[in-house]
């Protein structure tokens, strides 16, 4: 977790200047994405994305939980012992995870059936944790909340996607809302939606990413 | 680390714990109603797909021995009851809803929860690719007696491999409810 000094990796030996708050946000969208970039958080990535509805879902909690967490955090952080920081920041995040799940339990009952424990187990996303305390511990306020929603915005791009291939090869079509958005003119192979096709899937998805990713460069 | 150090790190932690406390408490008060309404509304869905007959409610009733179970109504009349019943599974319990007719055979099995080994005995509430129920309980449907047994058991029931034991619960908890528990939800309607 050292990228926290410098702003992450590869951009640190060219930009040792301020960076801007647009860049701010939309690093954790492609650059830095937290599945394809930093490849944090693959338990809940590979668990929830049978299919687009569970991505969106599991993306918008993240996200809550997330800009939440790091916005309290970048509050406190001159008031917060540097040796009791952890119990602390577990606190901050259990507590918006524990009220995003009685939220989605109340007012979502079907998603929050469909993405079971893994709405509580944000609570230990390596994504949320890794922000707060390479980031948001040591940044401004507005450049954490930039920093939180972009990396939120990034695990559910990152989610849609996976579970969109997923799903439709799955089950040969993608349902949205009810809605069916896309649809192949095969069945589907079962597979894809059980833990062989989660690894095939991000293993795929992850390399063509990274091979995009230095064609671009 | 001195005494004063310290002092203020209890203090910071414990006002972060005090304020957590404080909006836990506040959203669990407030989305409750909500939850339990929530949760009424899929009991009444889960009662309807285990007794379809029941076209115009339930009555809950209650048996000795802390057992739960809905009577089903259609019109006036008695189609069928619903029992809740929990089972030891093999590492928790399983808790069933077991609709059955006016003539003791089983309408409909749904696992309400449990949490058996994954890949294995949690393989009861498993829907195979392409079907819409689990495949387990669904062979409860239409059977009565002897032969909600699994098939080892002199039953007509297929056990799930390597999950004898959950399955064995399953089974035991049917049966305990086509059988005895109905026979005492009759008794309790004719005194009625």
């Amino acid at each position: 977790l050292t990228e926290a000094s410098c702003h992450g990796g590869e951009v640190c030996a060219t930009a040792q200047k301020k960076p801007s708050y647009l860049s701010e946000f939309t690093k954790g969208i492609i650059r830095q994405n937290p599945i394809f970039g930093l490849v944090l958080g693959l338990c809940p990535t590979l668990a929830v994305t049978t299919s687009v509805e569970n991505g969106v879902g599991m993306g918008i909690a993240t996200i809550f939980v997330l800009v939440g967490s790091c916005f309290m955090i970048s509050l406190l952080r001159k008031n917060i012992p540097s040796q009791i920081r952890i119990p602390i920041f577990i606190l901050i995040i259990a507590t918006f995870v524990t009220v995003t799940d009685l939220v989605m339990t109340a007012y979502t009952p079907a998603l929050s059936k469909s993405l079971g424990i893994f709405v509580p187990l944000i609570v230990v996303n390596c994504i949320v944790f890794g922000r707060v305390e390479a980031f948001s511990s040591k940044q401004p306020v507005l450049n954490s909340v930039l920093d939180a929603a972009g990396m939120g915005a990034g695990f559910t791009l990152a989610l849609i996607l996976l579970g969109g291939v997923r799903e439709l090869l799955g089950t040969g079509s993608i349902v949205f809302a009810g809605r069916v958005l896309l649809s192949l003119p095969i069945a589907g192979a079962s597979a894809m939606l059980i833990a062989s096709g989660a690894y095939l899937t991000l293993g795929l998805v992850l390399g063509a990413s990274r091979r995009i990713g230095r064609l671009l460069k | 680390v001195n005494s004063r150090e310290l002092l203020k790190s209890g203090f910071v932690l414990a006002a972060v714990a005090g304020v957590c406390g404080l909006v836990l408490g506040g959203t669990y008060a407030f989305v409750k109603p909500k939850i339990e309404l929530v949760s009424d509304a899929s009991l009444k869905e889960s009662l309807g797909e285990v007794l379809p007959a029941a076209s115009t409610g339930f009555v809950r009733r209650e048996l000795s021995g802390d057992v739960t179970y809905f009577v089903g109504l259609s019109g006036g009349d008695t189609v069928g009851y619903v029992f809740d019943v929990k089972t030891a599974g093999y590492s928790s319990t399983i808790e069933l809803l077991v609709g059955v007719d006016s003539s003791g055979v089983v309408t409909g099995l749904k696992v309400l929860s449990q949490q058996e080994t994954p890949g294995l005995g949690a393989r009861i509430v498993e829907v195979r690719p392409g079907g819409e129920k689990p495949w387990f309980t669904s062979q409860f449907e239409g059977k009565s007696g002897d032969e909600l047994r699994l098939k080892k058991d002199g039953g007509g029931i297929d056990a799930i491999t390597g999950a004898t034991i959950s399955s064995r619960a399953v089974a035991g908890g049917v049966y305990n409810a086509a059988g005895e528990l109905f026979a005492e939800a009759k008794k309790a309607e004719v005194k009625a």
